[in-house]
């Protein structure tokens, strides 16, 4: 071997501790960068060289530069990340609807009710009085204020999550468009190359942490290190392709998620996406339906009860509060509801239904409240009125004539407290007396009502004070339960994060160490060709 | 396991926020002095709590209907007592005129004086209260007694006040069962050593129509009841009765007085002087009856106070925060983060590069 083949060993030396370096430096620089996974230069042994006293090595060489990195740990990580991200959004949404009926904060239902019902004993006390009807009056609108601000605030809740839901798909496009752009560059740069694109696959599993914060998915690797990413049956990613996702507004006014003009809301399981999706689902049929019933049925038992009654001037018949009003949705494209009325409220059950065709001329009604059969089977006639439990509803021909599978949704809760108003409009109108002849002093009424408020009412199974504390409750536990499983999610997720930081992470102190350790191996290069040319200078000296 | 320096710094602020958190909540409860903030903090808790609150509600406001109704009853009490009085001072007179050194001019002088008391019970009759005529039944917007007839014009309604959660109270007594008493049956009296008869008759044994109170007085040579009925339903020319007034009422009653005395015609006064001790029997058995009912709703009320009082031991138990703890809660928390942050500080600040020069 010639003596420049040590040159050569110190050329080699230098560069593998250059290079060493300079993975060691991007690992400091990116010490703080999310997602970034530790490198090492990997040294190797070049073919040595044959001497005649055998085998010399010929210096060294950086033969790939490694990526420590778990596969199987950062899909849980992934998975994990969805899991998080729904029970968060669920822990959020739950504690805002919590504070709606937070009673022990902000007074609120339970105060304004109180003060309606001590409104009316002060009547019964004074039946004859204006200024205590006066009072009557102003707590009735109070507690129609405070009721219709609880709705407000639901219905926000409701709002909220649609808008986070539409921009939560803006999002999800994104970075399902940048997947698969890097998709494409992650093969070029890798083919035929035994080189890893290290920092590639790095910006792409960051982009991938950052889906699974807004949408559970499942994703795959193909040979040529493209991944594929499903949602449901539905592929969001594949080769170099993604394909978009987007949000329809409803008929009822909320958002729904499509994927090529097919409804996709039940597919999303995991991710924010499906927090948002299930909180607006649970909030729509959990309190907000609860709060409409209760003030539908004090509506409907105040009014009940002061129709029997007389006011100062001997008038009878008279609702107290505006009565409640029929909602109805048509889901059918031939035929709609053309009028609806409630004929005798003391039947209400205040419980929704549906008209439901099983072909074009027989309908069937169903309670879906409590799930059960009001009506098996009747005959369809256009314009003929369909009555049950204290319900009148038309349905009539509207093109081609209902459907099989056609259904109408009538709700006399609804809307009850949009409609939620005062039907006196004077002190005098209040209804104390049971009694026709102008008695002023007669209380019996106001009395009568007092134990209707304060009495058990047969469509909530409770009193009204009651009821009330049971979606208190109800609201309590589903925030309580929320936030415990946004914990648990919480400490998974940290669990596994630590146990990817220890084969991904940056360790500061090992990278000065390493720092130290080429620096050194650096300088010993430098000094070997530094020798080497000693021993130049010493042969041509001769 | 290998450490990574995201780990050592993610471990900490995670320590950190897990006590701020703690820290915040402490903070809270403080603030507020509640341990119950939202209903997720104990939802069994805050459930008991709205009962709590709305049964404290019902017992005060209940207590408020009885406070009203005591001063009303007790108003209507001291009205029966004015009223007694005035009856007792009625049968004074009455002796007064009736005795023998009482002369024509004296019985018109006290005449004069049963005007003064017919206007004094009148106006106790027509007793208002908060804009209410107290007497008037559930016609509480008109006088219970005419002013020039002195006839009843209230009904025979009460008014019951809601003073617990099943318990109801009248408030109100009507004119006739405080100014009137009803003639139980007909009674005879003998005058002039049985050479007159007085009958009491019920004013409905002779005309159903008659209102319930109505007494009629009818002097009479017999003592036959049936004789003296038959008599007044066939209406005058009498055969066996001399003499017949009525009255539906103490104040008719002192009117009928004022008449006879005006009219020196002392066989009505001697007449009128038996209604005059059934109508001060009638008061006193009201009387009775209000301090009745005062006595049960002090008692029911006291009932009440004592519920609400309990209650609030309840609701303060269920939803207030024990300070001492609390407080000692935050120190501890104190003490934690402390040490957490300068231990944080000495980890955070070294690494292996300070150590290169």
């Amino acid at each position: 071997m010639a003596i420049f083949g040590i040159f050569d060993i110190g050329r080699s030396a230098i560069l593998a501790s250059r290079t060493a370096l300079d993975v060691t430096a991007n690992n400091i620089a990116n010490v703080n960068t999310p997602g970034f996974s530790r490198k090492e230069a990997v040294f190797d042994i070049p073919t040595p060289e044959r001497t005649r006293g055998g085998f010399i090595g010929r210096g060294v060489t950086v033969s790939t530069v490694r990526r420590h990195y778990d596969k199987l740990l950062q899909e849980q990580v992934l998975v994990q990340e969805q899991n998080l991200a729904r029970a968060n959004i669920l822990g959020d949404v739950f504690r805002q609807v919590e504070e709606v009926f937070n009673e022990q904060q902000y007074p609120k239902f339970s105060d304004s009710f109180n003060a309606y019902i001590n409104a009316w004993q002060d009547v019964a006390d004074n039946p004859e009085s204006l200024p205590q009807r006066s009072v009557l009056l102003q707590r009735a609108k109070g507690l129609i204020s405070t009721a219709k601000e609880m709705e407000r605030s639901l219905k926000e809740t409701v709002k909220f999550a649609d808008i986070q839901i539409e921009d939560s798909i803006d999002k999800i496009n994104t970075i399902t468009r940048e997947i698969a752009t890097l998709n494409g560059m992650i093969t070029k740069v890798e083919a035929g190359s035994s080189y890893e694109a290290s920092d590639l696959r790095d910006k792409r599993d960051n982009l991938m942490r950052q889906l699974s914060g807004l949408i559970g998915f499942n994703s795959f690797e193909d040979d040529v290190g493209r991944v594929t990413i499903i949602v449901g049956n539905k592929t969001l990613v594949e080769t170099e392709n993604s394909f978009d996702l987007s949000a329809v507004k409803n008929f009822d006014g909320t958002i729904d998620i499509t994927a090529g003009n097919e409804r996709f809301n039940d597919y999303i399981t995991r991710g924010a996406l499906s927090g948002l999706l299930a909180s607006r689902q649970e909030v729509q049929e959990k309190p907000l339906k609860d709060l409409r019933r209760l003030i539908a049925s004090i509506v409907k038992e105040t009014n009940l009860q002061h129709r029997q009654g007389y006011d100062l001037e001997g008038t009878t018949g008279n609702d107290f509060f505006s009565p409640l009003q029929l909602f109805t949705l048509d889901y059918s494209g031939g035929a709609s509801v053309t009028s609806k009325s409630i004929t005798d409220p003391a039947q209400l059950t205040l419980d929704e239904y549906e008209i439901r065709f099983s072909d074009p001329s027989t309908y069937s009604v169903v309670d879906v409240t409590t799930n059960t059969t009001v009506i098996a089977s009747a005959a369809y006639t256009s314009g003929s009125p369909i009555s049950f439990d204290g319900i009148e509803v038309v349905v009539a021909d509207d093109g081609g004539g209902p459907q099989a599978g056609d259904r109408f949704f009538i709700s006399p809760i609804e809307r009850s407290i949009d409609n939620f108003g005062l039907n006196v409009s004077a002190a005098e109108e209040v209804a104390a007396s049971a009694s026709d002849s102008t008695l002023p002093g007669d209380n019996r009424n106001a009395l009568a009502l007092l134990d209707v408020y304060q009495g058990n009412v047969t469509d909530l199974g409770n009193s009204f004070n009651g009821y009330y504390s049971t979606i208190i409750a109800l609201t309590g536990t589903m925030s309580s339960t929320a936030q415990d499983s946004a914990d648990f999610e919480q400490s998974l997720l940290n669990e596994l994060n630590q146990r990817r930081e220890a084969v991904s992470g940056v360790n500061l102190d090992e990278e000065a160490a390493n720092l130290i350790r080429f620096q050194k191996a650096f300088e010993a290069g430098a000094k070997l060709i530094k020798i080497t040319d000693e021993m130049l200078e010493v042969i041509l000296n001769l | 396991m290998r450490i990574s320096s995201f780990t050592i710094y993610d471990r900490l602020t995670r320590a950190l926020q897990e006590n701020l958190r703690r820290q915040y909540e402490a903070h809270e409860s403080l603030a507020t002095g509640k341990k119950i903030n939202r209903p997720s903090q104990d939802v069994a808790g805050a459930s008991r709590v709205l009962d709590y609150r709305v049964s404290i509600n019902e017992n005060r406001q209940n207590i408020r209907s009885i406070d009203d109704a005591t001063s009303y009853l007790e108003i209507t009490e001291g009205i029966l007592g004015d009223a007694g009085e005035t009856l007792t001072r009625l049968k004074e007179l009455s002796l007064t005129a009736l005795n023998g050194s009482t002369n024509k001019e004296g019985r018109a002088a006290i005449a004069k004086e049963v005007k003064e008391l017919k206007g004094q019970l009148l106006s106790l009759g027509n007793s208002s209260f908060q804009g209410k005529y107290i007497f008037s039944g559930l016609l509480t917007d008109r006088q219970a007694f005419d002013p020039v007839t002195y006839d009843y014009q209230g009904d025979e309604n009460h008014m019951e006040v809601k003073v617990g959660p099943d318990t109801r109270v009248e408030k109100n007594l009507t004119g006739n069962e405080t100014f009137a008493y009803v003639q139980p049956s007909h009674e005879v009296v003998a005058i002039d050593d049985g050479a007159r008869y007085i009958h009491y008759i019920p004013g409905q044994a002779i005309d159903a129509t008659y209102p319930s109170s109505r007494v009629v007085v009818a002097i009479a040579s017999t003592d036959d009841p049936s004789a003296v009925e038959a008599d007044l339903q066939a209406g005058p020319p009498y055969t066996t009765v001399e003499d017949t007034f009525y009255f539906d009422n103490m104040i008719q009653m002192t009117d009928e007085l004022q008449q006879a005395l005006e009219n020196d015609d002392t066989t009505r006064v001697r007449a009128l002087l038996v209604p005059i001790d059934d109508s001060g029997a009638q008061l006193t058995d009201a009387r009775a009856e209000l301090g009745a009912r005062v006595n049960f709703i002090e008692t029911e009320r006291g009932r009440l106070d004592n519920a609400v009082l309990s209650l609030k031991t309840l609701l303060s138990e269920t939803e207030d925060a024990d300070l001492a703890e609390v407080i000692s809660e935050v120190s501890k928390n104190e003490v934690a983060l402390q040490s957490l942050r300068s231990t944080g500080a000495k980890i955070l600040n070294q690494s292996l590069l300070d150590f290169l020069r």
